[in-house]
């Protein structure tokens, strides 16, 4: 029920996450995440939620062990983008973005990390 | 890596090590990460990092520094510290996460329920419920935030209870989103109740409209079964009327969970509870021989599903009793089944005296507390008068 697209573009991680986002989705979206540090160091992840229909509990408190690997463990930059007004507070709530920055597209979000 | 070359890493190269260090090289550099977490001038992060690696690697040997940093003044490191030692330490843990849920930092309290639930489910759901049991604003909205550690399916009762009761916007907004967000077939029931009970009509209508949302989501995904949606809304209408029925004194609902609490919840969630009765009431002396002697009196009343006692339980349990005595903020019933009186207060809002006062209820009520003088004291989760007919 759900699809992660994998792209690397000038040591910046872009997952885009289609679907429905639950534990499987978190799970595969954390070690995706954790391989491709192991492979070289990266300017950044962006996890883009523009195609994502739902993003429930389990799949955020995944998001936000991604987010600490990205920002304390291997001392990079974390930004979401493509997320509606629903999912910011849900987002908020929780304190994820307090680990990753927030954008609107993913050009928006590049920007920020080549800055 | 030997630890030399470590030592003479600056702190950010060291923290890059250290995310992606294996277990075998992180054995040669202990000494290097002891020092780091030993010396008050080493950079927060770095010390967070270190922690972060002998977790992910399983590697016991700076559990018993950790523990002195539980209380931190730096919560990241405190919050570290504690995911660190309560998971390779957990009677340690247990023996202070009573402690960690009081703290004011969000950080501290979420690394506690969340080590809570690798340990135990059980007792991450009954932390959860003491923080709602306080009746604290900023505890209730503490324990709406570590729902997220937790299954929505075992939190989404709580969050029902909880929604039906708050008179607080903040706190109904959040439960609303967390219904938003995790769509489930079992939640259409527990909105559909949240809706009926509101007094507030735009509560009532965001209900409705998550609920409608849900189902349009369990419909796309096809998790509706051949059920149409409209045939939904009929049957949650007819067993919410059923459910509103009143029952005739001294039965219990069909369908409704009636006893709950079995010998082996109590002994499961004990030795948590014990921890935890302790750290709030700081009645060490008295506390520990009142719960064994209350054990062992009511072992076999406990041990015997169809005949309950008042017994130290941590699972909500129904029960018929008599209202002796009604105030706001709290009621004093006398229990059908054994005549014993427990004093209970609100999950959140107050009780309305004039509906409830000399009359049998039936009531769904979770203990949360042993008094000094070893009277028990209950939460009320759900309410309900009992009429005659």
């Amino acid at each position: 029920m759900f699809k992660i697209d994998t792209q690397l573009d000038d040591k910046i991680l872009v997952l885009s996450v289609q679907g429905y986002c639950e534990s499987a989705a978190g799970k595969e979206i954390y070690e995706i995440t954790k391989k491709a540090f192991t492979v070289q160091k990266l300017t950044g992840v962006i996890f883009d939620f523009s195609a994502c229909k739902v993003i429930n509990s389990s799949c955020i408190a995944l998001l936000m062990e991604t987010a600490e690997l990205v920002t304390c463990d291997f001392r990079s930059d974390a930004v979401v983008c493509g997320l509606d007004q629903t999912k910011i507070s849900f987002f908020k709530m929780f304190g994820m973005l307090d680990l990753a920055e927030l954008k609107d597209d993913i050009e928006s979000a590049k920007k920020y990390l080549a800055d | 890596m030997d630890v030399d070359s470590f030592n003479h890493l600056p702190a950010d190269e060291k923290i890059c090590q250290l995310g992606l260090i294996s277990k075998s090289s992180l054995e040669h550099i202990l000494v290097g990460l002891l020092s780091i977490v030993q010396s008050p001038a080493s950079p927060p992060d770095l010390v967070v990092a270190t922690y972060r690696a002998l977790l992910r690697n399983q590697n016991p040997s700076l559990v018993d520094l950790a523990r002195k940093h539980f209380n931190h003044a730096d919560s990241r490191i405190a919050a570290a510290a504690i995911e660190y030692a309560g998971k390779l330490s957990p009677e340690w843990f247990v023996r202070v996460s009573g402690k960690l849920l009081q703290k004011r930092s969000r950080a501290v309290y979420r690394a506690a329920v969340k080590t809570l639930n690798r340990l135990s489910p059980d007792a991450a759901i009954s932390a959860i419920r003491a923080m709602i049991a306080s009746n604290q604003t900023k505890q209730l909205g503490n324990a709406i935030n570590c729902m997220i550690f937790l299954d929505f399916s075992v939190v989404r009762e709580i969050a029902t209870e909880l929604a039906v009761n708050t008179r607080d916007d903040e706190i109904f907004g959040a439960i609303m989103l967390l219904f938003q967000n995790n769509p489930e077939l079992e939640n259409l029931k527990c909105l559909f109740r949240i809706e009926k009970n509101q007094k507030n009509p735009a509560w009532s209508d965001l209900a409705r409209h998550i609920r409608h949302e849900n189902t349009s989501v369990l419909n796309e995904r096809d998790l509706l079964g051949r059920t149409d949606p409209a045939a939904i809304e009929t049957n949650l209408a007819r067993d919410y009327t059923i459910s509103q029925q009143p029952l005739a004194a001294g039965t219990s609902q069909k369908g409704q969970r009636t006893i709950l609490c079995q010998f082996t919840d109590l002994l499961r969630n004990l030795k948590f509870l014990i921890e935890f009765y302790l750290a709030e009431n700081r009645a060490l002396a008295l506390a520990i021989p009142l719960l064994a002697v209350l054990i062992f009196f009511l072992y076999p009343v406990v041990s015997e599903p169809t005949r309950m006692g008042t017994a130290v339980i941590y699972s909500p349990r129904a029960e018929i009793a008599h209202v002796k005595e009604c105030r706001q903020d709290y009621a004093i019933i006398e229990l059908r089944s054994d005549s014993s009186r427990i004093k209970i207060r609100p999950l959140s809002g107050q009780f309305i005296c004039e509906n409830l006062a000399n009359q049998n209820v039936e009531v769904e009520l979770v203990l949360y507390r042993i008094s000094r003088k070893g009277d028990a004291m209950a939460v009320c989760t759900r309410i309900k008068r009992i009429l005659q007919s």
